[in-house]
């Protein structure tokens, strides 16, 4: 019998100005997932002008988290292929980004001025969750 | 002449765990900016109730459309909430969901302005935080 899931996320941003004004946003929640079929997680490395491929087509939807692992160069992450116009971000080396999408597309990155290594997960959700 | 120096921080804590309690994977991933003056405008947060079902838009016209850190959180109780860079859709919340990422507005080099939200079915209250990053320098097809 395929297992369930509860996915558990919180995140943070606070912005800083040089005056020492300062202003921050969190939150946190659960994701309990059922009847899905792809967990997809690790690191692969992105070259510079094709898609790697971080998750195939979900039957629904995803939530997607990517680090940039590089110290340099800049990695672009798609809901599509990069050619359909869904970019979700652009890390610059050691950022990250993470998303709930409600869709069936498939998840790519490439590298920008060389391959740079991403390290990623890729959760299919279901409609409940 | 003077400037504005932005500063960004950003974590997270992810764990993935099966319904016999295993633990399937768990990232805790956080980074700092360095202090940047270039492409560095404005910082903003608030909480907003979205104009309808139109799509609302929550960044300001001297955000640095190259380069945004985003943080949105649907804080309202009913519908999904779409966040729409340049008319594209990078998530969809629903009431309690939040997303965090580095947004390329403008990523067509086509002078894209708007980074929208928009709820479904009837008006949504929406948190978000957004500071100016600078530029990454791409001119991609979006």
């Amino acid at each position: 019998m395929a297992k369930n899931y509860t996915l558990a996320v919180s995140l943070n941003m606070s912005a800083t100005t040089s005056t020492g004004y300062s202003q921050s946003q969190s939150g946190a929640f659960t994701l309990n997932i059922t009847g899905v079929d792809q967990i997809a997680t690790g690191r692969i490395d992105c070259a510079t002008g094709s898609d790697g491929t971080i998750m195939a087509a979900p039957g629904y939807g995803k939530a997607i988290y990517v680090k940039n692992l590089d110290d340099a160069n800049v990695l672009e992450v798609y809901s599509g292929a990069s050619s359909d116009n869904d970019l979700i971000g652009v890390l610059k080396a050691g950022e990250f980004l993470f998303v709930v999408l409600r869709d069936t597309n498939t998840v790519t990155a490439r590298g920008l001025g060389g391959t740079v290594t991403a390290e990623y997960f890729a959760v299919e959700i279901d409609t409940n969750a | 002449m003077a400037t504005q120096s932005l500063t960004v921080t950003a974590s997270g804590s992810f764990s993935l765990t099966d319904s016999d309690g295993n633990s399937v994977f768990s990232y805790s991933p956080s980074f700092t900016t360095a202090t940047e003056v270039t492409d560095s405008n404005h910082m903003h947060t608030g909480e907003i109730l979205t104009n309808g079902t139109s799509a609302t838009t929550i960044n300001s016209a001297l955000n640095n459309k190259d380069l945004v850190y985003t943080f949105i959180k649907n804080v309202d109780t009913d519908y999904v909430v779409t966040v729409i860079p340049d008319g594209d859709i990078i998530a969809h919340l629903n009431p309690g969901e939040c997303m965090f990422s580095p947004v390329h507005v403008d990523g067509a080099g086509d002078a894209s302005n708007n980074l929208d939200i928009q709820a479904a079915t009837a008006a949504q209250k929406v948190q978000y935080l957004i500071c100016d990053g600078k530029d990454t320098g791409i001119n991609t097809d979006d």
